[in-house]
């Protein structure tokens, strides 16, 4: 039943992609369906719950089913002639070299042995332990969110876990709820999704060399491949932040309105994984903004920030009204000045980012790209809107940790959370550094000599 | 006056390469550039590879190692991988379970408590990476059976409906309604007699 109920995720996700959009690439499809199936049938749990049908394998299957029926019946309608069209289409396939088997050889072998570290060790963690798991696995045992006792305040002391946006908690409960002994075939098939996803939207804007590698690169970052494999959230929370700002950027580009509409999809589920997704979706609303300002209309912003924020305000008033709260909140509400504490948290991101044993090259290699394109960048031919975006949401991370409160102390809070946060900007790095315009006419250099002349 | 002559009637070279010759030097040319290219991306694999101990542990110690260990004990139940990561902490909760009714309500102690610093023998209860349970992961492990930390005195209710009391290095006998004859160090007991 486990491997029939995940099917059913993917292809929940599968159907939902395809309605959004016909035109995603396969390895796009392929990437989305899970992570999107997985992110949609937490909310349709919520539904299921709220209805008073509870958690239950029955309530939640039928659920899936209608949104897949109905999301069949619109293809049906409205876009036959599009999926005739596609079907009888004489697959493309790209030109690939042997270098690009090799590296994918050595991604799939190295895949293949953290999926099965994923899925051999159970949870131990002690976040995942105190929070996600154990919420996710008694949310299945007593099969309700509402009345769980891990809501309870006379069973639990207050705490942030029982206000936290529950997608990581209610994915763990899907598996749970399935029969599987842990939890982390969620983690395991995430991390698999995201790498396909990852190679094919870096395929939208490079050649299929320098996606690889960048695929290649990314994957291998040390803590953030280390922490795919454990139960806490970081890694998927970190797998729709990056996406969404990725397909914010391919919609700039390319200007098809998919990429919009995924994006903001993506960026709702980012805050429905963790509400700190908030400072990303800061970094999206400034492009935005300032893509409003020098095209003078804000239809666009407006929308996207609307869609990047619903699933996160849905909660807030449904926690709200389910009466779970927590101890007391954690964010300073006036503005202040801390010496201070500013230029600790400055240091420690300074620090953070020479951390080679945390995120491998990863920064050093994005500084060389950086200052190796910077003419390119003044002359605006470089992914700007990426850079942007980058920027602005770091700076809304650092205003976040800044407001907050730190219980345990400041350097307690950014060795625990900041360290692990920098995981949502490790994939737009390599992005970068995948797509720059050095590295596409070096890597087009090679791609053209290894081609067969005629 | 030289006369132009068309190219109809220009003498042509005798072709030396036929076509089929052409074809085979073309494909010969494209799989060297092949192997050309996958040996250029085998240098730079192999240059990361020595050059970064971060990217040779990513590779031996995190996936390898693991995946050799995985290959070790392939056979290895889901009790036995968790005591790999928990240590004697999963003997400990399924001693627990087994004595306790699914109905019981246990007092355990408060995590980070000095009773987990005391080892006695072997049995060492801190997890690997130092942490001991809070009252979540004993729920987590126990359920249906709750657990109360000790430090939870006075907020829950529940802290007067305990039935049982975890006993952790001779922590716990203090909050027990009776004397015991012969105290065991690590176990669970009913809290009334």
């Amino acid at each position: 039943m486990l491997y029939l109920g995940l099917f059913l995720t993917f292809v929940l996700g599968f159907v939902l992609v395809n309605t959004l959009s016909l035109k995603f690439s396969i390895t796009e499809k392929l990437g989305l369906s899970f992570i999107v199936g997985m992110a949609s049938q937490t909310l349709l749990m919520v539904l299921a719950d709220g209805l008073g049908f509870g958690l239950n394998v029955a309530s939640i299957t039928i659920l899936s089913l209608l949104v897949m029926t109905a999301a069949g019946l619109f293809l049906f309608k409205y876009r036959r002639e599009e999926i005739r069209t596609m079907i009888s289409r004489k697959p493309e396939f790209p030109s690939l070299s042997l270098a690009w088997f090799l590296l994918l050889g050595i991604i799939v072998w190295l895949e293949y042995m953290n999926f099965t570290k994923c899925l051999y060790f159970p949870t131990f963690d002690r976040d995942a332990l105190d929070g996600y798991d154990t919420f996710g696995f008694l949310m299945a045992k007593e099969q309700t969110l509402r009345h769980c006792s891990a809501f309870s305040t006379d069973y639990f002391p207050l705490n942030q876990y029982m206000i936290y946006p529950q997608l990581i908690q209610l994915a763990y409960t899907w598996v749970y709820l399935l029969g599987a002994e842990l939890s982390k075939h969620i983690n395991a098939l995430m991390y698999l999704s995201f790498l396909i996803l990852f190679y094919g939207s870096l395929r939208r804007v490079t050649n299929p060399l320098a996606s690889i590698l960048g695929t290649l690169f990314m994957m291998i970052t040390p803590d953030m491949l280390a922490w795919s494999s454990m139960s806490a959230l970081n890694v998927i929370h970190a797998i729709y932040a990056s996406m969404g700002l990725i397909y914010l950027f391919l919609w700039f580009k390319e200007g098809e309105r998919k990429d919009f509409w995924i994006s903001a999809i993506l960026m709702a589920f980012n805050v429905w994984a963790r509400a700190d997704g908030l400072a990303i979706v800061a970094g999206g609303v400034f492009v935005l903004l300032v893509d409003s300002i020098r095209r003078k209309q804000a239809r666009d912003l407006m929308i996207w920030t609307a869609v990047s924020l619903s699933v996160y305000a849905a909660w807030s008033i449904l926690s709200k009204v389910y009466g779970f709260k927590m101890q007391s909140s954690f964010i300073i509400t006036h503005l202040f000045w801390d010496q201070e504490k500013f230029m600790g948290i400055f240091n420690y991101m300074i620090t953070l980012f020479a951390r080679s044993d945390y995120y491998g090259w990863t920064f050093y290699v994005f500084a060389v790209a950086l200052v190796a394109n910077g003419y390119f960048i003044v002359k605006r031919k470089e992914p700007f809107q990426l850079l942007l975006s980058l920027v602005a949401s770091f700076g809304a991370l650092f205003v976040m940790y800044y407001q907050m409160e730190h219980w345990g102390g400041l350097e307690l809070t950014l060795e625990s959370s900041l360290k692990r946060y920098l995981f949502c900007y490790i994939p737009i790095l390599w992005f970068y550094i995948s797509n720059n315009t050095l590295t596409d006419k070096l890597t087009e250099a090679v791609e053209h000599f290894q081609r067969r002349s005629h | 006056m030289a006369r132009v002559t068309s190219s109809k009637n220009r003498p042509t070279k005798p072709d030396t390469h036929p076509k089929e010759f052409k074809s085979t030097q073309n494909i010969a040319a494209w799989i060297v550039k092949q192997l050309c290219v996958a040996a250029g991306v085998l240098v730079v694999i192999y240059l990361v590879y020595e050059n970064s101990r971060i990217y040779r542990w990513v590779h031996t110690g995190l996936l390898m190692g693991n995946y050799e260990l995985i290959q070790k004990y392939p056979q290895a139940t889901y009790q036995q991988r968790l005591e790999m990561k928990l240590g004697a902490m999963v003997p400990y909760l399924n001693f627990i379970k087994e004595k306790t009714p699914e109905t019981a309500i246990i007092l355990v102690p408060p995590p980070g408590d000095e009773c987990f610093n005391k080892t006695q023998q072997e049995f060492d209860l801190k997890q690997l990476n130092n942490n001991t349970l809070s009252s979540y992961g004993y729920a987590r492990f126990l359920w249906p059976r709750r657990c109360i930390s000790e430090n939870r005195r006075g907020e829950t209710p529940l802290f007067d409906q305990i039935t049982h009391v975890a006993i952790v290095n001779g922590w716990g006998f203090q909050h027990l309604n009776y004397e015991v004859e012969k105290p065991f160090y690590v176990g669970v007991y009913p809290k009334n007699k």
